[in-house]
């Protein structure tokens, strides 16, 4: 019997909508025919329509976890709704008749069988095969086209132009950001997507929003905002123009493990980043927190997640972009409670905790051991976290926060604040740190608030925290948003 | 090493941000904060480049100054970073753990959680089954720790929403008081106000110490409201409200004395007396409601007399607004007054005929549904007050008086005193009585005239209400009344136990189920009173006429008990023959229904599916050839044929789907071949439905 959880269910859906009309169609009774076969790797049912006649909705295991998935449906959408019904079916523990595999499905597995085997051939042809096709992908790319020139010296002219911008914001004052020169700046925002330019003009529009801000709700933290984007944008203009200057000179356009090659347009492909060796292998990751943020100046849903990696023991993260105009048709991600085990990931270049990404994860139970484990690997002190975290901090192109699973002795309050204190005595302010979440509403925002509400009192004391480490300048103070408690029965979300 | 310079000339610099890179040179201030830098440029190259990025940005001469105020600004805020405090200093206490509601750690993935919170706090349109029947959205999920606090939150949503969740939180019992008092802010707003309410309803007097510990606390506003109604329950609470009456404001202060008239007090009573004479507007808006013991019947009845006198003296006189305003006031305060003194006032009024007619016009109810808004003529509002009297409080002094009225004063008084017959009487007497005093004419007689409805619809509904409420009775009271029968809202102003209500028969509606609105207070009043026996069914017999309207049937309907077989069929017999008259043979309708207005035969199969008929052969052709087979009308009766009565309908349907295509039905709106598609559609998804209930 195929063994399903719910949230497997839900990773396959391709959104919201067809998880929850699949969930309906099976609650509805609308199955019928429910069969599997005697080795338990193949179920099908008939799915009363719209139609006159039922489709045919089926379910291979015999590939393993990540089931092929059929149905008669007309729909385009993959898996459709019937499909995700009948796991329904399956998780439900319904009644399935045994059956025999039919001869197409039979057919199929074999088609399947023999690419299998021909692309097992070509990965066992070895390193040969391996390494001449990255030589040739490396003679390609170090090749300077002149298409390639052509986007370099079309990105330095968008770098001059947005240059020319700051001088004259900072000429004139942030206080004169109104009116004409907004208007300027939009124009500016909108022609950098001719220039490759995706870095620049995002901070550009961040820039406006809140100039914007500061004129329509009279947002007295709008001015410090301003001036931290514009010295992010500054250190990128000229690390940008160093870098393509750089490469223009030398004549090599191949790719590197530069933070700044997204900023300037680039998108990595996951097989690129395996050929940089950006790799891990292996990787079991447990989900400590995740939240939605609504980047406004990217016009995009970010979906954000913490991993602790259990065996390296760093935190790392997961992205997933869904820009606002395609909202209702990408499916967002969602938290996921449990260990994700994955063959490989790969690492993006940056510094900090590093983003990753990976093809396919099996979702396993955290166990009472992941737990210990993740306990040993806290940091056993603030101070060099803290640290660490001002380090990176002071960089402007780093984009804040740090985060970090530290052990701690006690969470107490000193005043009206909460206060964390780690096994050596030191402490640090817990506090939400502004625009963790984007533009999400204020009062729907935040964590610090739950930690009182946490009905289990010795969840303040002596266990692991994922939090936040954040700079509040104009408090001037080291701050941390706290994220989630891990002890060794639980992991308590703050979060979500 | 002291690192304030480094702030000051931070700060300094991000003014110069503000004002722009040109103002540097002049700016004496920056040039003193880099002066003050150099004891740390000594020690650390990297002041010292600090330093020098500012000296160079205040020399009167140079370029680039932008550039130098970004790198300056860059430098000075990684250095503050760097230097950034982290020890928290102070003593530090243990974490006092918050009252929370649920106590429940749970894994609930973000999808849900967000929305969740999401539907708690915005004014969203949702329906709320998509919150409180969501399958995803486990019981368990309303009792973890987090989203238990959002329910709080909630309450300071606008819209039906936020009395959604009232009404969930309420009905959680005592379970919802920690949520409710823990962090209560007398100051604040629409939520503790909501918190208050909630607990009113909950606790009830057991909460009495909390109300009063919040007023001393400085509660204000609609929280200072809510706080002083909730003193009603307690008796006890008379000499501080006397208090309140004297020293509040605005809205607490109509509420205050509103609560006192609740008392019932000798002390009370002597404030509303020496009140009278200069404030008798508010001590009439403070009666509403109120059914006290003579001293509040003396009070209004006394108001009346003064207030009326000057228009019954003088023929000629027409009373201006303020006149008019504060007799419909005084009206709205009789009901719940019995006594000697009110009956007087009765009569009285009673007694003067029609000679107020042309002068007076006044409501019976503060409800503002069209036209009972508008007002009656003075007599006709003089017998509707009376009913609405006895629907308050069921008395026999009024029976009696109405009983004598009918006698005396005008056949209009039939209607409270039939309205009080059923009330206070058994079924044959009130019925009997009905007979004696509707008949020869039948109960057709005793029609307003000003209206034209049925005097039926007067002793039991108001003509608008009937309208609206008849269809929903049921339903109207399954939301509104709980197991025993009392309010379950909490916007009404909740009844003491005493009061209303027996036992009712929920298979047939055999009570009434008045409503009040109270401007002043904002706030409504819902009652339930039983017939004092079930109806006699001779009432539905009588109104088994050829000429009975839709009202009157639907009428009917409310009033049939539907557990008796004999009753029901007799009144689906009477229906079914009704509604063929309606149809006529099939002749076409001499107009066309509006999609807001449906023919009156209409609604007839409903009553007589809940009834047990089943025999509804040759309706669906008739209802074709008379209304369209594509009109609105019609669209109407395919839907209700196909829920109640499937079979029938299927083979009536593919009938009339062959007269269609044959050309003997009219398609009447549209394309003959769109109208052949949408039915059998329609059609298969009825097919679809009997095979998933089988």
């Amino acid at each position: 019997m195929a063994s399903l959880t719910e949230q497997q269910i839900a990773a396959l859906a391709p959104n919201e909508n067809a998880l929850s009309n699949g969930r309906g169609i099976s609650r509805s009774g609308d199955f019928s025919q429910l069969g599997r076969s005697a080795d338990g790797t193949f179920y099908q049912g008939e799915c009363r329509g719209s139609g006159s006649k039922p489709y045919i909705t089926s379910a291979d295991f015999s590939e393993g976890a990540s089931p092929v998935l059929r149905c008669t449906c007309p729909s385009r959408q993959h898996p459709c709704k019937h499909c995700l019904a009948l796991l329904f079916e399956i998780l439900e523990g319904k009644p399935f008749a045994e059956m025999e595999i039919p001869q197409d499905i039979l057919k199929k597995r074999a088609r399947r069988g023999g690419k299998a085997a021909e692309t097992a051939d070509e990965a066992g042809d070895g390193k040969e095969t391996k390494k001449s096709a990255a030589k040739k992908a490396s003679k390609k790319n170090a090749t300077t086209t002149a298409a390639q020139a052509k986007k370099l010296r079309t990105q330095l002219e968008g770098l001059e132009k947005t240059e020319a911008l700051v001088r004259s914001i900072m000429d004139g004052g942030l206080g004169s950001l109104n009116g004409a020169m907004l208007e300027t700046c939009r124009n500016l925002a909108k022609e950098l997507e001719n220039h490759y330019l995706p870095g620049p003009r995002r901070l550009i529009r961040r820039l406006v929003l809140d100039a914007e801000a500061r004129e329509a709700r009279g947002d007295d933290q709008a001015n410090d905002r301003m001036l931290g984007t514009l010295e992010k944008l500054w250190a990128l203009i000229r690390k940008s123009r160093q870098y393509l200057e750089e490469k223009l000179a030398g004549g090599v356009v191949e790719r590197d493990a530069s933070p700044l090659f997204e900023e300037l347009g680039g998108v990595w492909k996951f097989s690129e980043l395996e050929e940089l060796g950006l790799t891990r292998e292996n990787v079991r990751l447990v989900q400590l927190a995740f939240w939605v943020r609504q980047d406004d100046a990217r016009e995009e849903f970010v979906d954000t997640a913490c991993w602790a990696d259990l065996d390296k023991g760093d935190i790392v993260m997961t992205y997933g972009y869904r820009p606002f105009t395609l909202r209702k048709r990408l499916k967002a991600e969602d938290s996921t409670f449990g260990v994700a085990h994955a063959p490989k990931i790969v690492c993006y270049p940056g510094e900090g905790n590093p983003r990753v990404r990976w093809e396919s994860a099996d979702i396993q139970p955290v166990s009472e051991a992941d737990r210990r484990r993740l306990r040993e690997l806290a940091a056993p002190a603030l101070a060099p976290e803290v640290k660490a975290a001002k380090d990176l901090l002071k960089n402007p192109l780093f984009e804040p926060p740090l985060f970090r699973l530290l052990r701690f002795a006690r969470i107490g309050k000193v005043g009206e604040s909460f206060v964390l204190v780690d096994p050596q005595g030191d402490t640090i302010l817990l506090e939400d740190m502004p625009g963790l979440e984007g533009g999400i509403r204020k009062e729907l925002a935040g964590s610090t608030a739950w930690l009182p509400l946490l009905p289990d009192a010795t969840l303040w004391e002596d266990q692991c925290l994922l939090g936040a480490i954040w700079y509040d300048a104009a408090a001037g103070r080291m701050k941390m948003q706290p994220l989630s408690i891990v002890t060794d029965r639980a992991i308590a979300r703050l979060l979500y | 090493m002291d690192i304030s310079p480094l702030f000051v000339l931070r700060q300094r610099l991000h003014a110069a941000a503000l004002a722009g890179a040109a103002s540097c040179p002049g700016d004496a201030r920056l040039a003193q904060a880099c002066e003050a830098l150099a004891p740390l440029e000594a020690v650390a190259p990297v002041f010292r480049k600090l330093g020098d990025l500012v000296r160079t940005l205040c020399a009167p001469e140079g370029e680039g100054r932008a550039a130098v105020l970004l790198e300056a600004l860059t430098l000075a805020d990684a250095l503050a970073c760097t230097q950034a405090a982290v020890a928290v200093p102070g003593e530090l206490r243990p974490m006092e753990p918050a009252v929370s509601w649920g106590g429940l750690m749970a894994d609930i993935p973000h999808s849900v959680q967000a929305s969740f919170r999401e539907d708690m706090v915005t004014a969203r349109k949702s329906s709320p089954e998509r919150l409180w029947a969501s399958p995803e959205l486990r019981p368990e999920f309303f009792r973890e720790y987090r989203l238990s606090g959002f329910l709080r939150k909630g309450l300071a949503a606008q819209g039906g929403y936020a009395k959604d969740i009232v009404e969930w939180l309420g009905a959680r019992g005592e379970d919802i008081r920690p949520l409710l008092e823990d962090g209560f802010d007398p100051r604040g707003g629409k939520e503790m106000a909501w918190r208050v309410k909630i607990l009113d309803w909950v606790r009830g007097a057991a909460a009495n110490d909390f109300y009063c510990a919040q007023l001393d606390r400085g509660a204000r506003a609609a929280v200072r409201t809510e706080l002083i109604y909730a003193l009603r329950h307690d008796r006890g609470n008379t000499a501080r409200l006397l208090e309140l009456c004297r020293t509040e404001k605005g809205k607490p202060a109509a509420m205050a004395h509103w609560v006192l008239a609740r008392m019932d007090d000798p002390a009370a009573w002597a404030y509303f007396r020496a009140l009278l004479p200069n404030q008798p507007r508010q001590v009439m808006a403070s009666l509403e409601f109120a059914c006290g013991g003579q001293e509040a019947g003396e009070l209004v009845a006394q108001e009346l007399e003064r207030l009326l006198a000057p228009l019954v003296a003088d023929a000629a006189r027409i009373p201006d607004e303020k006149e008019v305003q504060d007799i419909q006031q005084a009206f709205f305060a009789l009901p719940g007054k019995t006594g000697p003194a009110v009956c007087e006032s009765y009569r009285r009024m009673a007694a003067l005929g029609t000679s107020l007619d042309d002068r007076l016009r006044l409501r019976h109810n503060s409800y503002n549904w069209k036209p009972d808004c508008e007002g009656f003529s003075f007599q006709i509002a003089v017998a509707l007050m009376l009913r609405e009297a006895i629907l308050r409080q069921p008395d026999e002094g009024l029976l009696a008086l109405a009983g004598e009225l009918t006698e005396s004063a005008s056949d209009l008084f039939v209607i409270p005193y039939l309205t009080g017959m059923l009330l206070l009487r058994p079924a044959a007497e009130a019925y009997e009585a009905a007979e004696r005093l509707l008949a020869p004419e039948g109960f057709a007689r005793g029609t307003l005239t000003e209206y034209g409805n049925d005097a039926l619809c007067r002793i039991f509904f108001d003509v608008e209400l009937s309208h609206a409420r008849y269809s929903r009775s049921r339903g109207y009271f399954d939301q509104n009344f709980g197991p025993d029968n009392r309010s379950t809202r909490l916007d009404t102003y909740r009844q003491d136990p005493d009061w209303a209500v027996g036992k009712m028969e929920k298979r047939a509606c055999r009570g009434f189920m008045p409503w009040w609105w109270s401007e002043s207070l904002e706030r409504r009043l819902s009652v339930f009173r039983p017939f004092a026996e079930p109806l006699d069914f001779r009432w539905l017999e009588a109104m088994m006429v050829p000429e009975a309207t839709v009202v009157t049937c639907r009428l009917m309907f409310w009033l049939a008990d539907l557990g008796d077989a004999s009753c029901c069929a007799r009144l689906s017999r009477f229906w079914h023959a009704w509604m063929l008259k309606g149809l006529d043979g099939g002749k076409p309708a001499e107009r066309a229904y509006p999609p807001f207005m449906l023919p009156e035969v209409l609604p007839a199969p409903a009553w007589m599916y809940c009834c047990g008929w089943t025999d509804f052969t040759g309706l669906l052709e008739l209802c074709f050839r008379r209304f369209g087979m594509s009109s609105f009308a019609g669209d109407f009766f395919v839907r209700m044929m196909g829920h109640i009565a499937p079979q029938t309908f299927l083979e009536e349907m593919e009938h009339c789907l062959e007269l269609l295509r044959r050309g003997e039905l009219d398609p009447t709106y549209t394309r003959k071949e769109g109208l052949c598609r949408r039915m059998e559609q329609y059609m298969s998804d009825v097919r679809r439905g009997m095979a998933a209930r089988s």
